[in-house]
């Protein structure tokens, strides 16, 4: 895969789809400017998801997010899964589909957790293949996610950013930056983000995530159940600063707020990206 | 563990995640604030709570007769028993029913697995396969030498529990968040029809005769063996019309997505 522009076009700001808010979508068109699905949940053979879906893709472009591909695991690709995801991507015709730097299981069980992996060279040759696979397979780039861990393993040779980038690079996909999940993983593991940042190949990365958590005092939990919070907003106006305009948009994943109070937050991440746009303009125009 | 290739290191933490097996306290680094077990028992923990959430999603009748206590044990048992093996969380609960079948709760009481096996069902009518029904004008357009061998192809969403229990009206209850009903049981089976009508799953009881003949339409038996076999509940000349009936009332309801019926013989 090869293009002089790597990157989809940009896509503005958008929300998680979460069934509470399928009504309020189809019936008031708020201004979401577009939708990622959590793929798992339209990967049934019909019935309400897959109705609302439809419903929904008329009005608002989608991308689609996946927990399950389980890029790193040893077990082979779970080809079944992935014609599932194809199928339905031939539904949806998503903007572009992601999923996660991780593995969920092996031997056929999947712990429905998006798990860590040690960032070793032999990791690394493991997911360059599995993902150039996929790719193949879907015939288009893939975005992969770096998640929140609570665990990192003495094997690791290599830091997750160093890890990343490689990957990416090395098997030509793309990246989903999470913003909370390196605040989080950052706090866990005693890095500075920044850190993080600085080591992403800018012109990989197709979107970003923004999302809530819980800090426990000695380290942080990634629930999405919670406002964004002040930290992890600092750190998205040190990300667009450095990247530009990214696609963005907020996970909640439970304690799900009426629909206004998402786009309440939304218009937050609008106006810091602008904030930081403006900002490096003026920094371009003083030098 | 330096030399743990990333095979060993997958099935090692996963072993420990589903059985606390294996001694993996070195796997990973720790910060004073922060130690090996308490993160490792981040992903012990959040791995049970992950599952059982998804069942107390799928399963809120049972978890509302069992108590929240008991439902958590008994799930993390199944859990244990039957960790998922696909991508999605929706099939986790499939081996429910037929884990507390066997399991000594539900042999204490079947209502416990009736429940489930009625929860399962109407999880798995909800979002099975579209298809447009079939309708009256359909049967209409039926000649008289086609009826006796005409068959019938019912809606994927289509489901049939039978219950000794009150489990459907414990579920009804439950989902409508009213308190809590007091298991009964019968010494007479009933036999529940649960399907998919628009977009929302619906259910009805069905007595005896037309349990048997929705079963024998749905084993591919046609119209003919449909009546000889009804002919255990009605008298013979009545049992045609029985069967058109039943016919009637299951396009009405929309359980039917074809007629299927021979050619239309030539005259001449």
């Amino acid at each position: 895969m090869s293009s002089k522009t790597l990157l989809q076009p940009h896509l503005g700001f958008g929300l998680g789809l979460r069934r509470e808010h399928y009504i309020d979508l189809i019936d008031g068109h708020p201004a979401v400017d577009w939708l990622e699905i959590l793929t798992e949940n339209y990967m049934v053979p019909g019935g309400k998801p897959l109705y609302y879906l439809d419903k929904i893709r008329e009005h608002y472009p989608l991308v689609m997010h996946g927990v399950s591909l389980s890029i790193g695991s040893v077990d082979p690709l779970n080809m079944d899964y992935l014609r599932e995801l194809k199928t339905l991507a031939q539904r949806v015709k998503p903007k572009w589909i992601s999923d996660h730097l991780c593995w969920t299981g092996t031997q056929g069980i999947n712990l429905h957790d998006l798990l860590p992996l040690p960032y070793t060279q032999e990791a690394l040759q493991h997911l360059i293949t599995r993902v150039s696979q996929v790719q193949d397979f879907l015939g288009q780039r893939i975005l992969l996610e770096n998640v929140s861990s609570y665990l990192s393993y003495q094997h690791s040779t290599i830091s997750e950013w160093e890890f990343m980038r490689e990957l990416a690079t090395k098997a030509d996909c793309l990246i989903l930056l999470d913003i909370n999940n390196i605040h989080v993983s950052a706090h866990n593991h005693n890095f500075d983000p920044l850190t993080y940042l600085d080591a992403m190949p800018a012109e990989r990365i197709q979107q970003i995530h923004l999302a809530g958590h819980l800090n426990k005092g000695d380290y942080s939990i990634d629930t999405h159940d919670h406002e964004i919070v002040d930290a992890v907003w600092s750190l998205y106006a040190d990300a667009i600063a450095k990247f530009g305009q990214i696609s963005t948009m907020i996970e909640r994943d439970d304690d799900i707020p009426q629909l206004d109070t998402l786009l309440a937050e939304l218009q937050t991440a609008r106006n810091i990206s602008a904030q930081a746009l403006a900002n490096n303009r003026r920094l371009q125009n003083h030098y | 563990m330096h030399s743990l290739t990333l095979a060993e290191l997958q099935n090692t933490l996963q072993q420990y995640l589903l059985h606390q097996q294996n001694n993996i306290d070195s796997l990973t680094l720790e910060t004073a604030a922060f130690t090996r077990q308490q993160r490792l028992a981040i992903y012990y923990d959040a791995y049970r709570l992950r599952l059982i959430d998804a069942l107390h999603n799928d399963f809120p009748a049972l978890e509302m007769t069992l108590g929240t206590e008991d439902f958590a044990q008994l799930m993390a048992e199944y859990i244990a028993q039957h960790p998922s093996q696909h991508p999605s969380l929706r099939w986790m609960g499939g081996k429910l029913p037929l884990f507390l079948r066997t399991h000594p709760t539900g042999q204490q009481q079947s209502a416990i697995f009736e429940l489930a096996e009625f929860e399962w069902a109407q999880i798995m009518s909800f979002d099975a396969e579209d298809s447009v029904p079939a309708t009256l004008d359909d049967l209409r357009l039926l000649k008289n030498t086609q009826w006796l061998d005409l068959q019938l192809e019912f809606q994927p969403s289509l489901q049939i529990v039978s219950c000794f229990s009150n489990a459907p009206n414990i579920w009804n209850a439950a989902i409508k968040d009213e308190s809590r009903i007091a298991i009964e049981t019968s010494s007479e089976e009933k036999t529940w029809l649960i399907w998919r009508s628009e977009l929302q799953v619906v259910y009805r009881v069905m007595n005896q005769s037309e349990t048997w003949c929705l079963q024998a339409f749905s084993n591919h038996k046609n119209f003919a063996d449909a009546c000889e076999g009804l002919c255990e509940w009605f008298p013979v000349d009545q049992v045609p019309l029985k069967a058109a009936q039943y016919l009637q009332q299951w396009l009405q309801d929309g359980l039917i997505k074809s007629i299927i019926a021979p050619p239309i013989e030539n005259s001449h």
